[in-house]
């Protein structure tokens, strides 16, 4: 048995010791089976497992996480998780990603093989998240033992296959988890918007009035759609001038438009949102017909576009015209992996006041996806 | 690879062996001692110090990518607020660390994506809203709370520091810096720069001065204050504008013989700067002159005089680094400068805009006041021509002037027009910067400085008042309330000095041997003086000076003066040495009985040491 230990100051590796990531990236690009059960993973590791499983032509890879299913797993890793099942599925490599069902699994096992050998295995402290190291566990130290003896690592497989036994744990896409929300960090300290505590949410929700309205995101079906890439929330993807990532434009259209009760023209209110944040939007444009926040635009992007990133769905640009790949456009296809295609605007019998001495309308607006019976917020 | 032997191999493919030895060698001094101890708990400052112009980025960056092989995650290179001095830093760290995740101001989103999964480089002008914008960027990824920060300062001294420190209040800049810092679960600062004078008379409590100093020397070829203004020998490029009947037009001469030696060399440019007043007027005026001062020498060209001085120039000049071509070539060349207006005359100041493509190949004279400091290098500068002296200079920002240090002039070259006064001024300065050196050098913790009287060291609203003050040469100090560590041990040290001698010449050592001896209230700061003469030291490790020794003295305790009257006249008779006078009183009149040392110190005279209280 030797020890692999993390690297990091003030207790550097020393020799003949090898930082875990190290060894990792050795065994599993001389491998071609690869055998994984841990007990938490991360979105960052997904994808490097993801990126080592194609790089180094692994055939035949698993990967068993222990302790979502009762605890709840964070959104965003959920949906990293399920899209490297899919693409194992839909690959010529033998993979898939397991949740544990019947009870929580904190072990943290690795075994490689090639050609029907068993060549290392490993039992440590590591979960996956060692494999990407990442702001939040880059000063985090692990130490794991790793063997290369034949038996020890069949010792250790044999576990593992217990672990993928069905009475044991099934294909994330086939089992009903628990998801937590994310918070969404891209409006914190941002200037013109407030934190609200879950209190005053709620105490909000308690004073809704009957005017509400539910006003549909037009985004393009898939990433192919030519429709509506350029316009709404996808704004900053039309020609003409340049806009950032976030800047977005909420066009309603003219049936909702003309409800009554329907925000006027340039009139400024203040609005709380399902997750906890607060800030000013008016309805303005030609013929009333955008939404808008009032003081930025990119804080209505900040709140919707950072929703969907926080859950996993979408990344991030910096530059807008770099992304020839679109991983930053909103389509159909990711509202319907979130969970909500539109935004509810309701008017609250509560108004406030605001700096300059004003009293506004509060009303609430939602964006959180509809399944909220079994989500929860992860604050 | 590790990224400094990545980075170091991109210097020397690109044949720049000798600067990848000198980064080499920092790290190899800075990083044992002072990023592999580092606590990971702490927020620590440190100071980099090295010449103007002397290669300072390069070293930045082989200790950003030596810190980032130890595990540091996020590196913020300051910039002063310029954005064509940013935008050079950045393209810089693209080009030289390429493994790197490099944020320009507007890449949060490059920074988010990131999680520090690859080592971070964000380059940021130090400008409030874009120190504000990244402070909430860190504070709302939350990525720095259990990681550590380096923060890379560069010219630290400027911006940076709390210019309303005596107003109890803190400036923006420096506000944000701190906030910045606090981000981050521990940091350290890297403050860079080639004149610490303000870094250096922080109080340890303001959180802003060095807990470390390296120097780095500058490597082979660098022309710098020693080459300029030489202590101990007469300057080889210097002309006295004082003593020079037309001293434009002697520079102007020898631009041209310069710019014509270099261009028919093969060198790409030669530039002449002159550096008068900050007002624009003047700026104009300089440039009218200059323009009939070229349009003489075009109508004079074929005058037997004119090509006689042209003569005299080529014969003084020995170029180094350029093949020394004939006269005839260098004259021929010349005159195709002058007929041909290949002369260019740029103004730089806030009403023109000059870009550097305009001075970076052939011949160009630029006049400008405030726009030639920090930050800005002039290519081949050989020729400088010098008017001004601020009514009440400061050190720092005289000697961030400088530009004509650098690596790529060659000597045989260089003419300094001056008067000699602004000459003196440098040169003091000059000594100065040396003797910090020394200091930094030898390891002293107390760094000590002085100038002439008259010549500030910095800015004085980054000073604190009440913790700063000025210890002047030629003036009798002595402690209002003494005492002795132990009365023995001096009895014992001076026993051998006898009353009957006027005075002895002795080593400074001495003198910090009978000061430790002494204690006194914070009227009388012995610890002040012992760095004061210890940095003496440093410069000279043999300095001596003179001790006078009295027995059975009956002055009062606390009166207004100390020394005898022949006492204080022997001690006036040395100006250029530290006078200590020590008086055993008899125990009367106000001492206990007590046959107390009292200590009466004077320093060399005209010079200002500034001393940092940090006692409390």
């Amino acid at each position: 048995m030797r020890l692999l230990c993390s690297d990091i100051l003030p207790l550097r590796i020393e020799d003949p010791q090898k930082a875990f990531i190290d060894y990792f990236n050795e065994a599993a690009s001389s491998c071609d089976h690869l055998e994984i059960a841990v007990g938490y993973v991360s979105k960052a590791s997904l994808k490097e497992l993801g990126r080592i499983v194609e790089e180094y032509r692994i055939k035949k890879v698993c990967l068993t996480i222990g302790m979502y299913f009762l605890e709840g797993m964070p959104e965003g890793t959920y949906h990293t998780a399920v899209s490297l099942h899919e693409a194992w599925q839909n690959s010529d490599i033998d993979g898939e990603v397991r949740i544990v069902r019947a009870f929580s699994y904190h072990g943290k096992l690795y075994t490689f093989y090639k050609e029907g050998q068993p060549i290392a295995g490993i039992i440590g402290s590591q979960n996956l998240g060692a494999i990407k190291l990442e702001a939040s566990n880059l000063r985090q130290y692990e130490v794991a033992a790793v063997t290369e003896v034949p038996e020890e690592i069949e010792e250790l497989t044999g576990i593992i296959s217990k672990l993928k036994r069905p009475n044991c744990s099934v294909p994330i896409q086939d089992v009903h988890i628990k998801l937590l929300r994310e918070v969404n960090r891209e409006l914190v300290d941002q200037e013109f918007v407030t934190r609200v505590s879950s209190d005053e949410v709620t105490a909000y929700q308690n004073q809704k009035t009957d005017i509400s309205f539910e006003i549909p995101l037009k985004v393009p079906s898939n990433h192919d759609d030519p429709q509506m890439r350029g316009s709404n929330i996808n704004v900053c993807y039309a020609r003409g001038r340049k806009r950032v990532w976030w800047e977005v434009e909420i066009v309603v259209g003219k049936e909702i438009r003309d409800l009554p009760g329907y925000p006027e023209y340039q009139v400024p209110f203040m609005v709380v949102t399902d997750d906890g944040w607060k800030f000013q939007v008016w309805t303005c444009g030609q013929n009333n017909k955008n939404l808008y926040s009032k003081d930025d635009l990119k804080i209505m992007g900040r709140w919707i576009k950072g929703r969907l990133a926080a859950a996993g769905l979408i990344e991030s640009i910096n530059q807008v015209e770099a992304d020839t790949l679109f991983e930053g456009l909103i389509t159909e296809e990711t509202l319907e992996k979130y969970g909500r295609k539109s935004l509810t605007l309701t008017k609250t019998a509560l108004t406030t006041t605001i700096d300059n001495g004003t009293e506004i309308d509060v009303w609430l607006l939602s964006f959180l996806p509809h399944t909220n019976d079994d989500r929860e917020l992860l604050l | 690879m590790s990224y400094l032997e990545s980075y170091l191999q991109t210097i020397i493919e690109r044949g720049n062996v000798q600067l990848a030895e000198s980064i080499q060698k920092t790290v190899n001094d800075v990083v044992p001692a002072y990023l592999e101890n580092f606590s990971f708990c702490d927020h620590e400052v440190g100071l980099l110090f090295g010449n103007v112009q002397s290669g300072k980025t390069g070293q930045m960056f082989g200790l950003v990518a030596a810190a980032s092989d130890l595990g540091f995650p996020v590196f913020i290179i300051l910039t002063t607020d310029n954005v064509l001095l940013q935008q050079q830093t950045i393209h810089r760290v693209r080009t030289d660390l390429q493994q790197f995740c490099i944020c320009d101001e507007y890449d949060s989103e490059t920074f988010n994506r990131n999680s520090l999964m690859k080592p971070t480089i964000i380059v940021l002008k130090k400008n409030v809203n874009t120190l504000r914008q990244w402070s909430n960027i860190l504070a709302s990824t939350g990525f720095m709370k259990g990681n550590a920060l380096f923060i890379i300062d560069d010219e630290a001294d400027a911006a940076s520091l709390n210019t309303l420190v005596n107003k109890s209040r803190k400036s923006s800049i420096n506000k944000y810096l701190d906030e910045i810092k606090s981000r981050a679960a521990c940091s350290i600062y890297l403050q860079v720069t080639g004149t610490p004078q303000a870094i250096l008379l922080q109080t340890m409590a303001s959180g802003w001065h060095p807990y470390f100093t390296y120097y780095f020397r500058p490597g082979r070829g660098y022309l710098g204050g020693d080459f300029f203004f030489p202590q101990y020998e007469e300057p080889r490029s210097v002309v006295f504008t004082d003593t020079s009947e037309n001293p434009l037009k002697a520079a102007v001469i020898s631009h041209l013989m310069a710019s014509s030696q270099i261009l028919i060399s093969g060198g790409k440019v030669c530039n002449f700067l002159i550096h008068p007043s900050v007002r624009q007027a003047v700026h104009t005026q300089f440039q009218n002159e200059v323009y009939r001062e070229l349009q003489f020498c075009t109508e004079n060209i074929d005058d037997p005089a004119f090509i006689l001085a042209l003569r005299q120039e080529f014969d003084r000049a020995q170029p180094e680094k350029y093949e020394r071509k004939s006269f005839e070539n260098v004259y021929a060349n010349i005159k195709r400068l002058l007929i041909n207006h290949q002369v260019n005359v740029l103004v730089m100041n806030g009403s023109s805009t000059v870009t550097s493509e305009q001075y970076e190949s052939g011949s160009n004279i630029i006049i400008g006041g405030n726009t030639l400091g920090r930050g800005v290098t002039f290519p081949g500068l050989h020729t400088i021509f010098y008017t001004r002296t601020a009514k009440k200079p400061q050190a720092d920002t005289m000697w961030q002037h400088s530009r004509m240090f650098g690596y790529d002039r060659d000597q045989g070259l260089m003419r300094v027009f001056i008067g000699q006064e602004l000459y003196k001024l440098f040169s003091d300065i000059n000594a100065t910067n040396n003797s910090i050196i020394s200091q930094v050098e030898r390891g002293l913790k107390h760094i000590k400085m002085f100038y002439p009287e008259g010549l500030n060291p910095t800015r004085k609203n980054v000073l604190d008042h009440k913790k700063v003050s000025m210890i002047s040469g030629g003036t009798n100090y002595y402690p209002f309330t003494p005492d002795n560590n132990t009365i023995e041990d001096l009895n014992q040290l001076l026993q051998r000095f006898d009353d009957t001698e006027d005075y002895y010449q002795v080593s400074l050592r001495l003198m910090i041997e009978i000061l430790i001896h002494m204690t006194s209230e914070s009227d009388f700061r012995i610890h002040a003086f012992v760095s004061i003469i210890n940095s003496m030291l440093a410069d000279n490790p043999t300095s001596q000076g003179i001790l006078l020794v009295r027995r059975n003295r009956n002055v009062a305790k606390g009166t207004g003066a100390m020394l005898s009257s022949n006492d204080w006249q022997l001690g006036a008779s040395v100006q250029d040495k530290v006078v200590l006078t020590v008086y055993q009183m008899t125990g009367e009149k106000g001492w206990n009985g007590r046959k107390l040392w009292v200590p009466n110190i004077k320093l060399p005279s005209d010079v200002v040491y500034y001393d940092v209280n940090d006692d409390d």
